[in-house]
C-alpha cells in the first residue's frame, strides 16, 4: 500500500499533466517595514485578506489539489495575525514555507513556527557587510536583526535559506556571502536579475548588475545552476515556453490570482470564485496554456536559444508582450553564451508538455 | 486495533486523483500511497481507531475479514514506524484532528 520515498517533482508533474495548482505563492500583505531599494512593489500599502479568508482560501485550495503554498509578503510579519495564518495552512495539511526579512520574528514566534514544522523560511540578505545590507534595506540595524532570526531559527531546528539577488554594489561580495552561509550552514540562493517594479517602472535597473558583472558570475555554480549540455527543446514547436499556470501560481494580497507574481495577469479573484473554478476555467490561464514555443515572435529562430531561461513575465512587464523576446533574458543569454554554459532542465524555457 | 489514529502534526498532504502523497516536514520524506493505502489515509482522522477503519475497509473492499484487517494494521504500523502517524487510546483532539 506504500509506494515508498518520491521525489517532489512527482507532485509538480502530477500537477502539471492534470492542472492543478500544486504550488501556490500567496503574497499576504504588501506592508513592509524595509524599503529595500531593488523592491519590485510600487506602493508597501495592501493588507491583505482577512484570517478568516485565508481559512476560505486553503479550503479551496484542498480541494484543488494544492500540496505547498510559499507565504510571503511584503514582510509577511508586519501582519499581526500571521501566525495564525500559518496555523490556518498547517491545519489543512498545506507544506508551507515562509519567505521573511526576519526582522520582526520574536524567539515565541520562532517556537511556534517550529511546533507547526514549517518546511523552510527563506531570509533575504544582500550582502556579509551590515552596513551595506542596512543602506539597501533602508533600515539601520536590519543586517543584525536578520542574522540573529536566522541563527534563532536554525537553533530551533528550522530549515533556513539565504536569498540574495546580486546587485551592482554586492556583486563583488558573493564570496563573502558564500562563506557566511557556510559558517552557519545554510545554503544561500543567489539571483542574477533586478526586475521592474510590478507597475512596470524601471528605476530598479540601476542596481542591475553590469554586463561585465554577469559575465564574472554567470559560470559560478552557486551563483547560477549550470547546463553542460544544450538541453532546450527547439526542434519540437509544442514545447510549452513556461510551466507556470500549469501547476503553479500567485494570489496578490486583493485575492487576484496570477499564472506567477511576475507575471501580472489576473485570472480571477478567490473572493469571488473557488481557486479551483480560477484555474480549470479562466480565459486568460487557458489562453497562457496555450502558447507554444511557435508563438512567440523571435525564440525560435535566435542563436542564444539554448542558453536562454526567459521568462514570459518578464517579457510582459520590461519588453511589453508575453510572447516577446525578454531583453534581461537575452543580456543573461549572452553571458551564458561567452562563457559557454547552459541552463539547467530545471531552469529551461522550452520543454515538451508531457 | 483499538488505538485511535491520527495524522502527525509534522505531516502535510494531499490526495489527488484518488492517490495520496504524504510528506514528513521532519525527514523531508515524501511518500506515495496506492490506491487502498491512499482510501485507508483518507479514513485517519483522529477520532476513528483502527479497528474501525479496518470496519470501513471491509465494507468497501472485496476479501476475507481477517485478511483484510491484518493488512490494514500492518500498513498503519508502517505509517506509525515512518512517524507519519500517532497513536493514542483517547480520541485526538485539536489540530491532530484533520480530514485533509
Amino acid at each position: 500500500m506504500l509506494v515508498n520515498d518520491i521525489q517532489m517533482s512527482e507532485i509538480t508533474a502530477l500537477g502539471k499533466k492534470n492542472i492543478i495548482p500544486s504550488s501556490m505563492l500567496i503574497e499576504v500583505c504588501h506592508t513592509c517595514n524595509e524599503n529595500c531599494i531593488h523592491c519590485c512593489l510600487d506602493k508597501h500599502v495592501k493588507p491583505g485578506l482577512t484570517l478568516e479568508q485565508y481559512g476560505t482560501l486553503f479550503d479551496e485550495m484542498v480541494k484543488a489539489g494544492t500540496f505547498y503554498v510559499i507565504l510571503t509578503g511584503g514582510e509577511p510579519f508586519t501582519r499581526p495575525d500571521f501566525l495564525e495564518i500559518v496555523t490556518a495552512a498547517r491545519k489543512r495539511r498545506l507544506s508551507v514555507t515562509i519567505f521573511t526579512n526576519g526582522t520582526l520574528l520574536t524567539e515565541s514566534q520562532i517556537a511556534a513556527l517550529r511546533s507547526l514544522f514549517i518546511d523552510e523560511i527563506h531570509v533575504s540578505i544582500y550582502s556579509a557587510n551590515a552596513d551595506i545590507h542596512d543602506r539597501i534595506t533602508g533600515l539601520r540595524g536590519s543586517w543584525n536583526k536578520s542574522t540573529s532570526a536566522i541563527k534563532a531559527m536554525l537553533g530551533a531546528g528550522i530549515t533556513v535559506r539565504i536569498k540574495c539577488p546580486l546587485m551592482n554594489m554586492t556583486v563583488g561580495g558573493v564570496d563573502e556571502i558564500k562563506h557566511f552561509a557556510r559558517s552557519l550552514g545554510v545554503d544561500v540562493q543567489f539571483s542574477t536579475v533586478i526586475t521592474a517594479k510590478n507597475d512596470g517602472s524601471v528605476g530598479t535597473h540601476r542596481f542591475r548588475l553590469k554586463y561585465e558583472q554577469l559575465e564574472g558570475v554567470i559560470s559560478d555554480p552557486d551563483v547560477a545552476a549550470q547546463g553542460t549540455v544544450p538541453i532546450a527543446f527547439r526542434e519540437n514547436s509544442d514545447c510549452i515556453p513556461c510551466d507556470t499556470v500549469f501547476n503553479g501560481g500567485a494570489i496578490d494580497p486583493d485575492g487576484n490570482v496570477y499564472p506567477c507574481n511576475q507575471l501580472q495577469m489576473v485570472g480571477g479573484n478567490v473572493l469571488s470564485q473557488p481557486l479551483g473554478k480560477i484555474w480549470k476555467e479562466s480565459p486568460t490561464f487557458n489562453w497562457l496554456r496555450n502558447i507554444r514555443l511557435r508563438d512567440l515572435k523571435d525564440c525560435g529562430k535566435c542563436d542564444l536559444f539554448q542558453h536562454c531561461t526567459r521568462c514570459p513575465g518578464l517579457a510582459l512587464l520590461e519588453d511589453g508582450d508575453v510572447l516577446a523576446c525578454s531583453s534581461v533574458a537575452k543580456i543573461v543569454a549572452q553571458a551564458r553564451e561567452k562563457a559557454g554554459t547552459y541552463p539547467t532542465m530545471a531552469h529551461i524555457f522550452s520543454r515538451p508538455i508531457g | 486495533m483499538d488505538r485511535y489514529v491520527a495524522k502527525a502534526l509534522n505531516v502535510s498532504c494531499r490526495t489527488v486523483d484518488g492517490t495520496a502523497f504524504v510528506y514528513d516536514q521532519k525527514s523531508k520524506m515524501l511518500l506515495k500511497l496506492d490506491e487502498v493505502g491512499s482510501f485507508i489515509w483518507d479514513q485517519i482522522n483522529g477520532t476513528r481507531t483502527i479497528k474501525e477503519i479496518s470496519g470501513i475497509c471491509c465494507e468497501t473492499f472485496a476479501g476475507d475479514t481477517g485478511d483484510i484487517q491484518s493488512a490494514v494494521l500492518e500498513f498503519v504500523n508502517d505509517l506509525h514506524d515512518k512517524d507519519v502517524v500517532g497513536f493514542s487510546i483517547e480520541p485526538f483532539e485539536g489540530v491532530m484532528i484533520s480530514a485533509c
